[in-house]
């Protein structure tokens, strides 16, 4: 049994203090899971990140954790740690394309349909700072659907709302983040 | 704007979706709106960028962030450090990407062994290729770490297996690290590769036998690996096969050498990593008299969780109890039979143990009973010289397994283990050296000992006839088991209707005891073989089971014998009638369906 079930059962059982150990757990489950992809593959290969963090579920607990409980947590810390690694990633990308100096990306300087897989992800995680003080629930969407690469059905079980639900809040946040990329923020 | 104005927008705007055409677009926003121009401005805008914004998220049902290069986002996570790991910790392992070791370019760090870091590399000079480059921890005898290994270079050289990665080179980093050059292999541990893939046990029997098969090669040159584990055995694709590769020889030795007391146990966490693949000799004479037996035995524990997923002693057991305790239970605890630690797990372990091997529970544990146990056995003995001789050995009696021929490996016999326990209560048992004591020391002393010899001889003649005896009378109560437990099987298969199954396990049954499981079991079998009209079989389940009412005097056999009547002239036998003692007219009149239940 890894650790990370071991952690989930925990959660299942309501240790308080068992979410906490999550994140690092899954952090270096997606990193052993890359160092192995990338052994595996040649170099060539492009992968999704949300594809990464569905392998690293089946890889830790598959299907047999009928606990939707655990599963909601799991997802919720892979799709958090996918965030911050993208999001790292794109900075430091990002300043190696500004000189390595230490200058911020304008959002406002950048025309959306020009930006690469880079920009977008920052341009995301910017706004969704504020989304996440306007509207929680939405942001919690956002995380599972855009770093998380969950199904609206997912999505659902692990927030517990309605699919319905899950879709409109996604076509909102795509079109509000949308006119806040594009436009000046007020 | 507030709150429940965006709200209202965005609920219209959401159910406006559902109307594809402008004209319907309008209608249904005019009904909603209801002249309120700031909501439906609102809406227009939403619903104006919405395309847009979908495409930006590259929609196609689910959202997707873009594909990356597998490099570039493995080297994101890989250096993303906030999450688990300590800027120390980064510190001592990242510096190194990017920079030159000897003729050696640093690309990506691969993996991280117990004793040390492993690096993707370029090789510049002579040759232009890829190699993997292992630098050893910090805290090792750079020195004597690349001394020793040059001593064992020539024979690391003359080492040439498909199933091995060679070892190329070994020198210092700047930094007075020790490192090992060798061959780049991609892969995945052998471990992970058959669970990952599901290979069922006769596929990983198949592939250990390779292994085996390596480290023979290695072992006839003159070299032992002496850290044999999971992580240093990596499958690769080859042409569509799995082909394993034996990485890291030579290392352990270069790296360990001499082990003292003080110096081993931290060497467990920091070098060997898994003391569950150790050998006795290896925990107990600190790597100074180890031979290739040493590398049998880690085979053997190789086997045992390719079979189990389980090492015969988990690591935090063996760590857990200190140095001395570590080697007492290496030396002295005899690890369970695979196929009997497969039955203490827990039901959902068990299931995806059986998942992970493409077989069901019971199955499983039935293909482990018997031969492959032994052969396991065999391997761990805790004596290196009744271990396999050689890893090839091993191998071939696999092979044999495979092809249903006996084995040689056998359980232990009662003879062996009296000689262990001989050999551990020296002081009684151990007359020899003790009559050379008593020449030197007098006359009388060495009478009193010679009794006490011939004394201990006596106990040890007698001791031996009694083994014997208790080897043959332990076969048959051992084949008796063995039976009972395939009945104690097939009553639980016929419980769960799976009764072809049931059926193939008492078609093993040879010695039976009577009981009433048994009884009942054979009763469901007969039946079944009756109603499908399978009237030979049907008659060798009752027959057995009027054998089992006979030694127990089963107050069922009346009813068994009435059963039984049809099938057997349904067989064209007739023995039963002279049980009744009846003309055969007796038997006719008794229509067979009237007995067997669930009869259509």
């Amino acid at each position: 049994m890894s650790d990370v079930t071991l952690v989930l059962d925990a959660i299942s059982r309501g240790d308080a203090e068992a979410p906490e150990k999550l994140l690092p757990l899954v952090y270096n489950e997606l990193r052993n899971l890359a160092a192995a992809r990338m052994v595996q593959e040649s170099a060539g290969h492009t992968l999704q990140p949300t594809a990464l963090v569905h392998e690293a579920w089946l890889r830790l607990v598959g299907d047999q954790q009928q606990n939707w409980k655990g599963r909601a947590y799991f997802f919720a810390a892979a799709a958090e740690a996918m965030r911050r690694i993208l999001v790292e990633h794109a900075r430091r990308k990002a300043r190696l394309k500004h000189g390595g100096g230490q200058e911020r990306l304008n959002i406002d300087d950048l025309e959306v349909p020009a930006t690469g897989p880079d920009e977008q992800v920052l341009l995301v995680d910017e706004v969704l700072a504020e989304l996440e003080t306007s509207n929680p629930e939405r942001a919690r969407v956002v995380v599972l659907k855009f770093f998380g690469g969950m199904t609206n059905k997912e999505v659902a079980d692990t927030l517990g709302m309605g699919e319905r639900s899950v879709d409109r809040h996604w076509v909102c946040a795509k079109a509000w983040l949308f006119q806040k990329l594009r436009t000046p923020a007020q | 704007m507030n709150n429940a104005q965006t709200e209202l927008a965005e609920e219209i705007f959401y159910s406006a979706l559902e109307f594809k055409t402008p004209a319907e677009r309008g209608a249904f926003l005019e009904r909603k709106c209801r002249g309120d121009g700031g909501l439906r401005a609102l809406v227009e805008r939403l619903l104006a960028c919405q395309p847009d914004a979908e495409k930006m998220f590259q929609e196609g049902g689910v959202a997707r962030l873009p594909l990356m290069p597998l490099a570039e986002l493995s080297q994101s996570i890989e250096e993303t450090p906030r999450l688990a790991e300590t800027v120390e910790a980064l510190a001592s392992r990242d510096d190194f990407i990017g920079t030159c070791i000897g003729p050696y370019k640093l690309l990506q760090r691969i993996g991280e062994g117990g004793c040390g870091v492993v690096y993707m590399a370029e090789q510049q000079w002579p040759v232009r290729r890829r190699v993997a480059v292992k630098i050893i921890k910090l805290g090792m005898d750079t020195k004597s770490v690349v001394s020793r290994f040059e001593a064992e270079r020539q024979a690391l050289a003359m080492m040439d297996h498909p199933n091995i990665a060679r070892v190329l080179d070994a020198g210092a980093t700047e930094s007075g690290r020790p490192y090992f050059v060798m061959e780049l292999v991609r892969g995945v541990k052998i471990t992970e590769y058959c669970d990952g893939s599901e290979l069922d046990t006769q596929q990983r029997l198949k592939l250990f036998i390779q292994v085996c098969q390596a480290i023979q090669h290695a072992h006839q040159k003159g070299v032992i690996h002496r850290d044999i584990k999971p992580s240093n055995i990596l499958v690769t694709i080859i042409d569509g096969l799995p082909v394993p590769k034996v990485i890291d020889f030579g290392i352990a030795k270069a790296v360990a050498g001499r082990l003292t007391d003080n110096t081993i146990f931290t060497a467990f966490e920091q070098f060997v990593g898994t003391p569950a693949y150790m050998s006795p000799e290896q925990a107990v004479m600190s790597g100074v008299d180890v031979d290739t037996r040493s590398d049998i035995y880690s085979l053997g524990v190789l086997l045992y969780e390719l079979l189990t997923g389980r090492t015969p002693f988990e690591t935090k057991e063996l760590l857990e109890r200190g140095l001395e305790g570590l080697r007492r239970t290496l030396q002295e605890k005899e690890p369970q039979r695979p196929s009997v630690i497969v039955t203490t797990l827990q039901g959902s372990a068990l299931a995806q143990l059986a998942h992970d091997r493409r077989a069901e529970p019971l199955k499983l544990i039935t293909l482990l009973r018997g031969d492959l146990d032994w052969i396991v056995i065999r391997a761990l003995e805790k004596e290196r010289s009744r271990r396999y001789e050689t890893a090839n050995g091993l191998g071939m009696d696999v092979q044999r397994f495979l092809d249903n021929e006996p084995v040689t490996a056998r359980p232990p016999s009662r003879i062996y283990r009296l000689q262990k326990l001989v050999r551990r209560n020296q002081a009684t048992f151990g007359a020899g050296g003790m009559i050379a004591l008593a020449l030197v020391g007098g006359l009388a002393l060495s009478t009193w000992f010679w009794r006490e010899e011939r004394q201990a001889r006596k106990q040890a003649d007698l001791a031996t006839q009694q083994a014997l005896a208790a080897e043959q009378q332990q076969a048959r109560l051992r084949r008796e088991a063995e039976d009972h437990e395939r009945i104690t099987e097939a009553a639980y298969l016929v419980s769960q209707n799976r009764l072809e199954e049931a059926d193939q396990l008492a078609n093993q049954v040879t010695a039976i005891k009577p009981s009433l499981e048994a009884e009942s079991v054979l009763r469901a079998l007969g039946q079944w073989h009756a109603l499908k009209g399978q009237w030979t079989q049907a008659e060798a389940r009752f027959n057995l089971l009027l054998e089992v009412d006979q030694k127990d005097n089963s107050w069922a056999i009346t009813d068994d014998l009435l059963m039984a009547g049809p099938i057997q002239i349904n067989t064209g036998i007739f023995r039963v009638m002279s049980a009744f003692g009846g003309p055969p007219s007796l038997v006719f009149v008794i229509p067979p369906t009237r007995y067997l239940p669930n009869a259509p």
